[in-house]
């Protein structure tokens, strides 16, 4: 066996193929440069005496300007771990990812293209752009003029687009022409099983069971859903989890709110509330995600949901910018667990909460604690800059 | 069912791509080897969606492996596309379509390389060619790729290009040696060479080290 292998074997397999929405972007570019008249060719000899008069000069002013300017102008990849707050564009447009949700965010002039990997991502997009919005999860394609609308790319391809605001066209394998969805519309399914929902049950039909039979997409009916949507579902008192495990959170937000917040936070189990705090979190409602989390250390100060909690809740208050709560929700957290499941995140968000207040004495001892712990880790550039070391 | 010699197959990097078709095989349908992988296009397809077709996987491959990290990928894979279809007349036996088309894509790249390399020595410019390294929290398999990026750029182009297409893709040293139009002994040479030579850089990176294999509990398999 190769000392390489396992190496290799780990990058071939983040490395992947090329996706087909790769192979479509490029051969519309190709089809297009090819389309342009051809650039009459000087010839060869004539080319290599102007190089040559040309070499001189040229290479003192290569050597002394700047690299020239892709037209890629931002190339990031975006995981829900590291955003703090949805990515937000000059014009306005957000770009937020649900838990787990990651992808590579690609800005060029005349056009955003974000390519979903994995997870929810929300996009609310100003309209009017100037700039073309191409959303890729997979083979599907979601083209975007001015909305509000949500993606999810899940295990075996399950993909899912929601539009909450504005027209949006989808494009899935199975289908040659795009799909267009209005505001209140759902598809959901996997690639060969797709549904598109209409109406009001689109925005709270459980997406675990999302693919009727129908191997193409089906019309709706005149009601206004897809004849694969049971409506005593919609109608479950806990519908709302199955919609938070489903990443989505402001249908599972607005369900908790229809049955009733308070009757909620007193009667749901450490795990419900845990669930509760998640949905109000990455709902939006950060006022209910503490209430829940508050609630939850009060009612089952023991469980682990309510260990974890304690480490949210700062995340929650620091979401809201209340530096102070946020400072002391994490101080608590590691006075009481020791080293456990965000141990090295808390110590890394203390470290940043303490150099941004002042507290260089306190932020130095947390950045020599991070880097103890995790000298990899996502703060390890702060941390070895607190502590003066060099970057790895 | 005992495999034909054509169905015989290294787990090489573009082993799945469609050949040219023969003389009794009309356009569009395009077959591999084994008659494993149809590549199809639409009735009234111009002959460069065809061409497209055939060549697009080969690209895409080579581009992938070299360049998947690259803030440049697409508009290099661009030119290389470009290339192929203003190159593709001159090329005599259509049956060597793919095999033409990944040379042309591994030189061009082996360009891109070489144009960096050169600029970098002249404006004493430290950055890489790969994507600025970030901090992923939960994204370690695409940092240990950035960071294997940044090793293979400090080897030299001659090794760097042949032992990219062995770690990355997998190719087969007779494949290697096809695209990078060298023999097989040279280019064994140049793997061990780069080999040794990435190994020895790659122990210095906390992040790669643990992922090489432990050089006492393991036979090494050289490629010479």
């Amino acid at each position: 066996m190769d000392r390489l292998e396992p190496l290799a074997t780990e990058l071939r397999r983040e490395l992947g193929t090329p996706p087909e929405t790769w192979f479509q972007t490029q051969r519309a570019r190709l089809q297009s440069a090819v389309r342009q008249p051809a650039q009459r060719r000087t010839p060869r000899s004539r080319l290599l005496v102007a190089a040559a008069l040309c070499a001189g000069l040229g290479l003192g002013v290569w050597a002394l300007a700047p690299t020239l300017g892709s037209p890629i102008a931002e190339d990031t990849w975006l995981v829900a771990e590291e955003l703090r707050e949805p990515h937000r564009f000059e014009d306005g447009s957000t770009i937020a990812l649900g838990p787990g949700g990651r992808g590579r965010l690609l800005v060029r002039e005349d056009a955003i293209r974000f390519d979903l990997h994995a997870g929810r991502a929300t996009f609310d997009v100003t309209p009017k752009q100037p700039r073309s919005w191409i959303i890729s999860a997979g083979k599907n394609e979601v083209r975007v003029v001015g909305t509000r609308f949500s993606v999810l790319y899940g295990s075996e391809e399950s993909f899912e687009v929601h539009v909450e605001r504005g027209v949006v066209s989808v494009r899935v394998p199975e289908r040659s022409s795009a799909i267009e969805l209005e505001a209140g519309d759902r598809l959901q399914g996997r690639p060969g099983r797709m549904a598109l929902l209409h109406g009001p049950l689109a925005s709270v039909t459980p997406p675990a069971a999302p693919a009727p039979a129908s191997p193409s997409v089906p019309a709706a009916s005149p009601s206004g859903a897809a004849s694969a949507v049971s409506p005593s579902v919609a109608s479950s008192e806990n519908d709302w989890q199955a919609l938070y495990r489903q990443g989505d959170y402001a249908a599972s937000l607005a369900r908790a709110r229809a049955i009733g917040v308070n009757k909620l936070i007193d009667e749901l189990s450490p795990k419900g509330l845990a669930e509760l705090a998640d949905a109000a979190r990455l709902g939006g409602d950060p006022d209910l995600a503490v209430r829940a989390l508050t609630a939850l250390e009060k009612r089952f100060p023991s469980s682990a949901e309510a260990r974890d909690g304690r480490f949210l809740l700062g995340r929650v208050h620091a979401l809201r910018g209340d530096t102070k709560a946020a400072t002391h929700a994490f101080e608590s957290y590691l006075a009481r667990n020791g080293a456990s499941t965000y141990t090295a995140e808390a110590i890394g968000r203390l470290m940043e909460l303490y150099s941004r207040g002042g507290d260089s004495e306190r932020a130095r001892a947390m950045a020599d604690r991070y880097l103890e712990r995790a000298p990899n880790g996502p703060y390890q550039r702060l941390a070895r800059s607190l502590l003066g070391r060099t970057p790895h | 069912m005992a495999p034909t010699p054509s169905a015989k197959r290294s787990p090489a990097i573009f082993a799945g791509v469609a050949r040219a078709p023969g003389p009794a095989e009309p356009l569009p349908e395009l077959r591999t080897d084994d008659s494993a992988r149809l590549v199809l296009v639409d009735k009234d397809a111009t002959p460069e969606d065809v061409l497209y077709a055939r060549v697009a996987p080969v690209v895409g491959r080579v581009v992938w492996t070299y360049l998947a990290t690259d803030p440049e990928r697409d508009d290099v894979a661009q030119e290389i596309f470009l290339a192929i279809v203003r190159g593709a007349p001159s090329v005599k036996d259509p049956a060597r379509l793919e095999g033409w088309a990944a040379r042309v894509a591994v030189n061009a790249i082996w360009n891109v390389f070489r144009r960096r390399k050169f600029r970098r020595w002249l404006s004493l410019e430290s950055s890489g060619d790969s994507e600025p390294l970030i901090d992923h929290a939960d994204f370690e398999g695409r940092e240990v790729l950035a960071r294997t990026q940044r090793v293979l750029e400090h080897l030299p182009l001659k090794e760097r290009m042949p032992f990219t297409l062995k770690l990355l893709g997998n190719a087969s040293v007779e494949e290697i040696a096809r695209l990078c139009n060298c023999s097989s002994r040279t280019i064994k040479r140049r793997l061990n060479d780069a080999r040794a030579r990435f190994i020895r850089l790659a122990e210095r990176d906390p992040a790669l080290r643990g992922r090489l294999g432990n050089v006492s509990a393991l036979t090494e398999d050289h490629d010479g």
